[in-house]
């Protein structure tokens, strides 16, 4: 007993599951939208076509009752009634013929001397329908029960009599009760089929998002080259898989840039790995003497100063990309931080001979991170040195621009310069330009340095620029805004 | 120094301590947070080495229970977590120096002598080194009585390696005294310095003061 409890209540929930899921779906909703949109648009019109045919129906008999009331009121040719006259009974057996003829209707006839009555054709109806208590109006149709009765009061006649003619309803409430049956079947008929249309069109407008679920559902970090259908319909579906499509192409590219750094990341690590190896295998084989050992170990020690700059390089970078809200960030005076910079690198420009001029505006502060905004302006100043020639010229300005509220920092060069070729990749990671002064030992970096410059700038909403020619300098500009005014 | 290392990897733990006890310190090294912290309690130590990720009981914990306990044994935090946010983390939490792996062993002790230092009187405003004599006051030098002109970067410097004399200073720590900026590149900025130092205090004299210590740093010496 309980293991058939189990099955029924497992059933149940099942049942329940899917409904749930079905009643959730976008294509349920616009199913029920479309369903009770075509039922109630089909009620309107089967009820409007109901009263249509009614009135229309009524209309005929009100035309037949008003045509036999005018026959009849023609008929009396005398200006007065008397029961007993035989010169009336032409009219009466007339009446009492019609009223055989048309028994099917129940059509009656009858005079009333007020409410006396006076004559009645064969026929009539008994109990008959009482008279019009809102009084007697010629040609008038009314429903009196089950009757439609119409009445001619003629005044000129002595006595005066109210002529009344009436036709039963029963066979037009038949044809009716007919029609209404018709139109409760068809109503039950939509009922059934209009939730299934609805479905179908519901399923016609949601199939382009069902293709936008599926691909996205074969998406994965290493299978980014899906795309959604575009169908140009121009349509807000289309043009939802439109930006789908271009945030797959933002992805797709920021994932191959990942990959390549990461890539590089490896291949650069290994170098001074393989340094340091070597150094170690040489030193364990043999017996040395003790300076060969200083030898060995100091070059195992440089290959680990290295390994760690490209490390906290690499750091750096990760630490500027995911504290893009600045925890520590805090008011920096760019002019203190610039003059401690070129008093840093003023000794070395120096020993170059290179002509190092400093144009400082004072007082310019920016909201940042000290230690990142210090390692742009190193790196700044290290390749302007490094890649000027004895005798040249390094300038570095800071200005502010009040107007856009911005610091301006400028390192000018008049060093070997960069090509147009290698221009838009000097940010890229890792990117070195491939001249032969770059490959000097002197000349060895990380290959960081600027993709790091960029991505401090950035990450303090700020921007970084090149200009260059080659043979005759480099220049470049970075502009972050100004701190707020203190309080 | 009496010093206790808290540091779960063998061999650098085992370097550590052998560079230690070569600098002249006497240093227990435990392997785990909680031997470290039981031996903390019941021994008196001057500095406490203490790196952060340790099995079991971490190093912030460790820190933390001490520190709670008003413990207030001077404590050097060691980590490969180098992040802005580690490092407020655990000086918040009570550590008096933080020094982020890998480091240059120099740095190590000099950082740890300073904090021993911290704990005695403040050095006299003149300092000398040999023949060499600098006056904090003034901000004079001379050698063999013969007053040098140094610019105040190089006054600063030269400074620095009086305070530690005849110990190795790293070029990371110069460059983190000097311009409070840690320079990384391949632009040996601070020999240059070092070098226009040594064209004032060393030039047009017998003997050198300045030595360069092959891949760890300089070093001011007046012994021969």
């Amino acid at each position: 007993m309980n293991t058939v409890w189990s099955v029924v209540i497992e059933f149940a929930r099942r049942c329940w599951q899917w409904l749930f899921t079905l009643t959730h779906t976008l294509r349920f909703r616009l199913m029920l939208w479309n369903a009770v949109t075509l039922l109630l648009t089909a009620l309107i019109a089967l009820f409007g076509l109901k009263m249509g045919v009614q009135y229309f129906l009524l209309r005929e008999v009100d035309q037949k009752l008003e045509q036999d009331l005018r026959e009849t009121n023609l008929a009396f040719t005398e200006p007065f009634f008397d029961f007993d006259d035989p010169s009336f009974a032409p009219l009466f057996d007339q009446l009492n013929r019609k009223a055989m003829g048309r028994v099917s209707e129940q059509w009656y006839c009858r005079f009333l001397d007020g409410e006396l009555p006076r004559w009645k054709s064969i026929n009539t109806p008994v109990p008959l329908p009482n008279l019009s208590e809102s009084g007697v109006k010629n040609y008038e149709a009314e429903t009196i029960g089950s009757f439609r009765v119409m009445q001619f009061h003629k005044k000129n006649l002595v006595p005066p009599l109210i002529i009344q003619a009436g036709i039963s309803l029963t066979s037009l409430q038949e044809e009716l009760d007919d029609f209404n049956l018709l139109v409760l079947l068809s109503l039950g008929g939509l009922l059934l089929i209009s939730p299934w249309i609805g479905y179908w069109l519901a399923g016609r407008t949601t199939k382009s998002v069902g293709a936008v679920i599926r691909t996205a559902s074969q998406l994965n970090p290493e299978q980014l080259q899906q795309r959604l259908p575009e169908r140009g319909s121009g349509d807000e579906l289309d043009q939802l898989a439109k930006t789908v499509n271009e945030l797959l192409d933002r992805i797709a590219h920021h994932m191959q840039v990942r990959r390549d750094f990461l890539a590089n990341a490896a291949h650069e690590l290994r170098t001074p790995l393989a340094a340091i190896r070597s150094s170690v295998e040489v030193a364990l084989t043999g017996q040395r003497s003790a300076e060969e050992y200083q030898e060995l170990l100091g070059a195992v020690i440089d290959e680990s100063g290295a390994l760690e700059n490209l490390v906290n390089h690499i750091l750096l970078l990760a630490e500027t990309e995911f504290d893009a809200g600045h925890q520590h960030a805090e008011r920096i005076d760019l002019s203190q931080l610039l003059h401690k910079a070129v008093d840093m690198f003023g000794a070395v420009a120096e020993v170059k001979t290179i002509d190092f001029q400093a144009e400082l505006s004072d007082n310019i502060e920016v909201f940042g991170e000290r230690q990142h905004l210090r390692q742009v302006v190193n790196n700044l100043l290290d390749n302007a040195i490094k890649f000027t020639p004895e005798a040249g010229r390094v300038t570095v300005r800071l200005n502010r621009h009040d107007a856009e509220r911005q610091a301006i920092l400028e390192v000018e060069d008049t060093g070997i310069g960069i090509s147009e070729k290698d221009l838009p990749f000097v940010f890229d990671r890792f990117f070195r330009a491939d001249n032969a002064r770059s490959r000097e030992a002197v000349h060895k970096g990380t290959g960081l340095g600027l993709s790091i410059c960029r991505a401090v700038t950035e990450a303090h909403r700020g921007q970084i620029q090149v200009r260059s020619q080659l043979g005759s300098g480099t220049t470049f500009r970075v502009t972050l805004p100004l701190a707020d005014e203190a309080p | 120094m009496e010093l206790l290392l808290v540091e779960d990897d063998a061999v650098f733990g085992k370097a550590i301590q052998r560079g230690l006890l070569e600098a002249g310190h006497h240093c227990d090294w435990v392997r785990s947070g909680e031997n470290g912290f039981d031996l903390a309690r019941s021994h008196r130590f001057d500095v406490i080495v203490l790196d952060l990720m340790l099995p079991g009981m971490n190093g912030m914990t460790v820190l933390k229970a001490l520190r709670d306990m008003g413990h207030r044994t001077p404590i050097l935090v060691l980590t490969a977590l180098g992040t802005v946010d580690e490092r407020v983390a655990g000086l918040n939490a009570g550590a008096d120096d933080y020094l982020v792996k890998p480091f240059a062993f120099p740095e190590l002790i000099a950082r740890l002598d300073a904090i021993g230092r911290r704990m005695q009187p403040r050095p006299s405003s003149v300092n000398s080194v040999g023949e060499l004599e600098l006056n904090l006051t003034n901000r004079r030098v001379s050698r063999q009585g013969k007053e040098l002109d140094l610019t105040p970067t190089e006054f600063s410097l030269l400074e620095y390696l009086m305070r530690f004399a005849g110990q190795v200073v790293t070029r990371k720590m110069l460059c983190e005294h000097l311009w409070e900026s840690n320079w990384d590149g391949a632009t040996n900025i601070i020999e240059v310095h070092i070098n226009r130092l040594r064209g004032k205090i060393d030039k047009g004299f017998d003997r050198p003061l300045i030595q360069t210590v092959r891949g760890r740093g300089y070093c001011l010496s007046g012994e021969r």
